[in-house]
């Protein structure tokens, strides 16, 4: 069964010790990783010390002193997210990072509402919970499993319904690595590297696995 | 460039319990604690950008923000995705060796395509070993007709990572061991 996309968004986040008034559009077009009109045309809401948030068409940027978001819902620029971000802190090299996570959030709308109630009567059984509650539904349920390779992390998924669209349901893979002390940005760009396709592959799969299971299951 | 804050001030909101977090407050009262989770998960999309009872309420030490999917409202959803690597550039066309990467298993083409093809920003790098991404898909917009477009974009690395610099030594230790 051919399940219908109806969004399809990556974001990379990292967690250490940032510097927010670095990230500023003109500052990626000095360094050569945004061409000049998009940084021009840049939609900045803040640069600071403290935050620096701007936005392109197809990137949303939220740098705090604490973390880096870059983010897309285009799915066309998987790839140019990944280099942004690799360029970035192949340049600022030095950055301390504790933590990262290469996410996926893939939305599908199942067109029927008794198949988006199944998806959610599936992964969330509510038989309990209807002896102490009326009509319960399922808003948002997490599941976080053990990673398969060698980093420490673990892998969170939620699985919610998207309210502002009919009968669709949003499957978000966090990909979240915990890094060693010491670890600098280079050690994420190598990481970042070679795990994003993968990363990527994996949340798709899991996300369309999990929906078409929860889909030929018996209510 | 468009910049949508006119100043940017520090509040406090008396509601607020008190943390080590400094609240920005720009002129559509978007709220920003400074301080974030340590999470590495996507932005939550189902918090709204200028709701300040519910940043009160839920009294999390996490920045208010709407994901750029609700804000924006822009998805492009790609029917085909290749990967390029230009071999040959000419006055008005260029050549180029394609990947799949929505069906992975097809072989790689060589292709030839028109220069007008790049964005004018994109052309002074469409040299021999650039890479490019190629995306043909459906564009949606609040209020749009759904349009379908094709879109390429030269990928842009200012620097060598270590592992492009670890390969390209591993390939010359080939040559010269061939050499030896």
């Amino acid at each position: 069964m051919e399940l219908k996309k109806t969004g399809d968004s990556a974001s990379i986040v990292l967690v250490g010790s940032f510097n927010p008034q670095i990230f500023h559009p003109v500052w990626f077009r000095q360094v050569g990783l945004l061409p000049a009109t998009e940084a021009d045309n840049a939609e900045v809401e803040v640069v600071s010390p403290d935050v620096a948030i701007f936005r392109l068409k197809w990137l949303r940027l939220e740098v705090f002193r604490g973390r880096f978001i870059a983010h897309t819902t285009d799915a066309s620029q998987f790839g140019p997210l990944r280099d942004l971000v690799m360029g970035t802190f192949s340049l600022l090299e030095h950055t301390p990072i504790t933590m990262m996570g290469l996410n996926r959030g893939i939305q599908f709308d199942l067109q029927i509402e008794d198949k988006w109630h199944q998806v959610g009567h599936t992964l969330a059984p509510k038989e309990i919970w209807r002896h102490y509650l009326k009509e319960p539904g399922m808003q948002s349920l997490s599941i976080q499993a053990q990673r398969e390779d060698d980093y420490q992390g673990a892998i969170n998924v939620t699985v919610r319904p998207v309210m502002s669209k009919r009968y669709v349901v949003e499957v978000v893979t966090n990909n979240h690595y915990e890094l060693d002390q010491g670890t600098l940005a280079a050690d994420a760009v190598d990481i970042i590297e070679s795990c994003w396709e993968s990363a990527l592959d994996f949340a798709l799969a899991l996300s369309e696995g999990v929906i078409r299971e929860a889909l030929a299951s018996k209510p | 460039m468009r910049n949508t804050y006119t100043a940017i001030q520090k509040e406090t909101l008396d509601t607020v319990e008190p943390q080590e977090t400094s609240v920005y407050l720009p002129v559509d009262d978007t709220r920003y604690d400074v301080e974030s989770p340590d999470e590495t998960t996507m932005p939550e999309p189902s918090l709204p950008t200028v709701d300040r009872d519910l940043a009160v309420k839920t009294k999390r030490r996490s920045f208010v923000v709407i994901s750029p999917a609700e804000e924006s409202g822009r998805v492009f959803l790609p029917l085909q995705q290749w990967e390029g690597v230009v071999v040959h550039v000419d006055e008005d066309e260029f050549t180029a060796i394609l990947t799949d990467k929505t069906h992975p298993g097809n072989p790689e083409e060589e292709v030839v395509l028109d220069r007008q093809e790049i964005p004018e920003d994109d052309q002074p790098l469409l040299q021999p070993g650039a890479v490019f991404y190629w995306s043909i898909g459906y564009e949606e917009e609040p209020g749009q007709p759904r349009r379908r477009v094709s879109q390429i974009r030269l990928r842009r690395l200012p620097k060598w990572t270590r592992r492009e610099l670890e390969e390209a030594e591993r390939k010359a230790m080939e040559f010269a061991d061939l050499f030896r």
